[in-house]
């Protein structure tokens, strides 16, 4: 089994395009397969050869299902789909309505760090940092463009609850955070003014 | 073929400061040349991953900065982890860029 081991280990964390790494899933597969049915070890006991391909039979059998119901991803996984009804919302309270968040908790531990006034619209740098305890998912919302929802980041437990990024502004608006944590909704806002109008 | 990213990690106690700086048009898909609109153009996706865990998955719009940036900290790290940066356009371009955590 060990190179399937070895190759689904590698699938798990590789970027490769998944049809390579099914090509190579299957290469594997297939070797495995040969070795199981000549090389068993001829002075090996019928038992313990059939405990040993009933073995490999059922990690090929469990393979097989991991791979159908994607249990197990090939290739580098892009999660969810991408949120095109949310980002294609066109006011902030669609923007909600879409996310389905109802009950917005304003949050002092929540900070935004941008600048008050920023002389470039296409260029706004926005930092969000959270305290909240198991902070799992941000939204950035930039309340007046034309569309509002800015970004999304769902953090690991291996990330803190921080983002910063550059964002392009169509006008004075207010700048938003939303962070989920524990199924509750917290937020902060902030308003960045733009002196030089437009969207780049 | 896209641009390499430029990734810094620096290790501050046992969190890591990771800046990504990406070369995208991020064409809003409003902005008008002599010859026309130019169409729609942005990264949509982005995943981070450290030592091949994702640690940030995040959606993007078009209002993200041309050549976007991306600052995270990430826990528990140790010089000489991977961190790995993934990114998905809505043309279905894509990149991956990996480097190491410097102590």
């Amino acid at each position: 089994m060990r190179p399937v081991l070895d190759c689904l280990r590698w699938r798990t964390q590789c970027t490769t395009p998944p049809a390579a790494a099914t090509e190579i899933r299957l290469h594997y597969a297939h070797y495995d397969m040969l070795s199981t049915l000549s090389l068993l070890e001829p002075d090996m006991n019928p038992t313990a050869a059939r405990r040993q391909f009933l073995n490999r039979i059922s990690h090929w059998v469990a393979l097989g299902l991991a791979s159908t119901s994607g249990l197990i991803k090939v290739g580098l996984a892009w999660a969810a789909p991408w949120d095109k009804a949310t980002f294609e919302t066109k006011a902030y309270a669609d923007t909600l309505k879409s996310l389905q968040i109802s009950n917005l908790i304003e949050s002092r531990d929540i900070t935004i760090t941008a600048p008050d006034i920023a002389e470039n619209s296409a260029l706004v740098a926005v930092a969000i940092n959270s305290k909240i305890p198991n902070s799992q998912t941000l939204y950035l919302i930039a309340e007046k463009n034309p569309f509002p929802l800015v970004s999304r980041f769902d953090f690991s437990a291996g990330a803190e609850a921080y983002a910063s990024v550059r964002i392009k502004m169509g006008q004075t608006s207010t700048v938003r955070a939303i962070i989920k944590a524990d199924d509750k909704y917290y937020t902060a806002a902030r308003e960045i003014k733009i002196t030089v109008g437009g969207c780049g | 073929m896209s641009e390499a990213m430029k990734i810094s990690a620096r290790l501050q106690g046992d969190m890591a400061d990771v800046r990504i700086l990406m070369r995208h048009p991020m064409e809003t898909g409003t902005r008008k040349t002599a010859t026309g609109i130019v169409p729609l153009h942005f990264i949509q996706s982005v995943i981070v991953q450290h030592n091949g865990k994702t640690v940030l998955d995040s959606q993007w719009s078009q209002a993200i900065s041309r050549d976007p940036f991306l600052g995270l900290r990430i826990k528990n790290a140790r010089a000489g982890d991977k961190i790995t940066v993934n990114w998905l356009d809505n043309t279905g371009d894509k990149r991956s860029d990996e480097v190491t955590i410097n102590g």
